[in-house]
């Protein structure tokens, strides 16, 4: 007679599953509720520090190999992309001879306003650790957190000014930062459609493939490789940093607006180092004045 | 002891390979997933138990390099550990076959699980769009991922836990 005995080891299983699935339920909980507390900031912030070293290490391991794999498959198109660089790099010194007058009046002029020390106080240099970039998450992490004075929604900029993102979390000693091409961010923006004019706009993350400018009335004269910058309205970035350049534009008779694609200033892919703007702190639109 | 010490070894390694290395094997905007593609191998090679512990800690140490926050992950493993039980239930001989639906549709329920909570804690993700270009794309990723690693892990096998020798019989 087959009857209980051959049930008993899948019982066993069942019940054993059962336990598991809530113990790992519980656990997750805990964790969850505990990390949204901030309580486990600090074991986290000692984890990164203790993984730097290492992360770093291989960082640089990955960087070296993949720019060897990636200049091996290029070869052809880097010699016809070289010669477009020293093209540009002549055409850049060019204008650089012309500036140089120009900068040598606006450092007098710096010195004597004490521009320049107050805008060094005003930035603070992050190296990044990690790059988490999937379709629906785009963050880094860099290694300066509440003790370097950096805040949730600071803005974060690349060392050559344009904007990168905000602070998304802070831990005493590293950060996590919000890219502009993440889904869940939103940026006020000004396109430069005329030396004189623009017109606004919110540049939005999408999963895949480049950040859209919404909100653009079909009436603009919005065109491909015009600048797109900061407008600073809803406060959470400051005004005129720039964001990047019209990549397309869509324009469809039944839409109310214009639909075009964002071309970030900012290489996400490749990023090294990074400056926070500490002086500017968004306000916190979600609590009452 | 071999066996633990390697275990160790891979466990630290998820965080600190995840955010470096597996970035360069980004391929339709996803890398693979190395606390899935551990647990499931582990799974598979060495039994449902030890990966049930495994899950848990694989997943800690995957958020601790994380933005999303700590225990995300430990939830996002619960269906790889689940399918996994099909091997335990002998619905059929081969092993293989079981190991690729449990990664395939282990992925998928990761993601799931992932944009599950986040939309609980308020982030507003969209469902269609993390299914479609996330979840599809990380499922052949990882697919890819895990065969190379469960190979390896088959064949560390024999060295790191030899078989036991049968007690002789007889004179």
């Amino acid at each position: 007679m087959e009857g209980p005995p051959s049930f008993r080891p899948r019982t066993q299983l069942l019940s054993r599953i059962l336990l598991w699935l809530w113990s790992q339920i519980a656990l997750a909980s805990i964790l969850v509720l505990c990390a949204q507390k901030g309580l486990l900031d600090t074991p986290q912030d000692l984890a990164l520090t203790a993984l730097t070293p290492s992360i770093n290490r291989l960082r640089e391991l990955g960087d070296w190999a993949g720019d060897w794999a990636r200049a091996l498959w290029r070869r052809p198109s880097l010699v016809e992309e070289n010669e477009a660089l020293r093209r540009e790099v002549e055409r850049l010194k060019a204008q650089l001879a012309a500036q140089t007058d120009a900068r040598e009046r606006l450092q007098e002029l710096e010195l004597v306003l004490d521009l320049r020390s107050r805008l060094e106080n005003q930035i603070v240099a992050a190296k990044v650790i990690a790059s988490h970039q999937t379709p629906h998450s785009k963050v880094i992490s860099i290694d300066k957190g509440e003790e370097d004075g950096l805040r949730e929604g600071m803005t974060v900029l690349t060392p050559q000014g344009s904007l990168l993102g905000r602070v998304k979390q802070v831990l005493p000693h590293h950060s996590w930062v919000l890219l502009i091409t993440d889904p869940r961010s939103a940026v006020n923006v000004a396109v430069q459609t005329s030396p004189q004019d623009s017109t606004m706009g919110i540049v939005l993350g999408q999963a895949q493939g480049l950040p859209t400018i919404d909100m653009v009335p079909q009436d603009t004269p919005i065109e491909r490789g015009q600048l797109v910058v900061t407008s600073g309205l809803g406060g959470r970035f400051p005004p005129g940093i720039l964001v990047g350049t019209v990549k397309a534009v869509e324009r469809r008779p039944q839409d109310v607006f214009a639909k075009a694609w964002l071309e970030p200033a900012a290489q996400m892919n490749n990023l090294h180092t990074v400056a926070v703007l500490v002086s500017f702190i968004p306000p916190d639109l979600s609590r009452p004045p | 002891m071999k066996r633990g010490a390697l275990l160790v070894l891979l466990l630290l390694a998820v965080p600190v390979v995840s955010p470096t290395l597996a970035q360069h094997m980004r391929l339709w905007n996803v890398y693979p997933n190395l606390a899935l593609i551990l647990t499931a191998s582990w799974l598979f090679v060495w039994g449902q138990g030890e990966g049930m512990i495994l899950a848990s800690v694989a997943g800690i140490m995957a958020d601790m390099v994380g933005e999303g926050p700590l225990g995300v992950s430990v939830i996002g493993l619960i269906p790889t550990v689940l399918l996994g039980t099909l091997r335990e239930l002998r619905i059929m001989e081969a092993t293989f076959p079981i190991a690729i639906v449990t990664v395939g549709l282990g992925t998928l329920g990761y993601e799931l699980s992932l944009v599950m909570v986040r939309n609980i804690l308020g982030e507003g993700i969209r469902w269609g769009d993390a299914i479609l270009w996330g979840g599809i794309p990380a499922l052949a990723v990882n697919l890819m991922a895990f065969l190379p690693a469960y190979a390896l892990l088959l064949l560390l096998k024999p060295l790191v836990a030899p078989a036991r020798q049968s007690p002789k019989l007889g004179r």
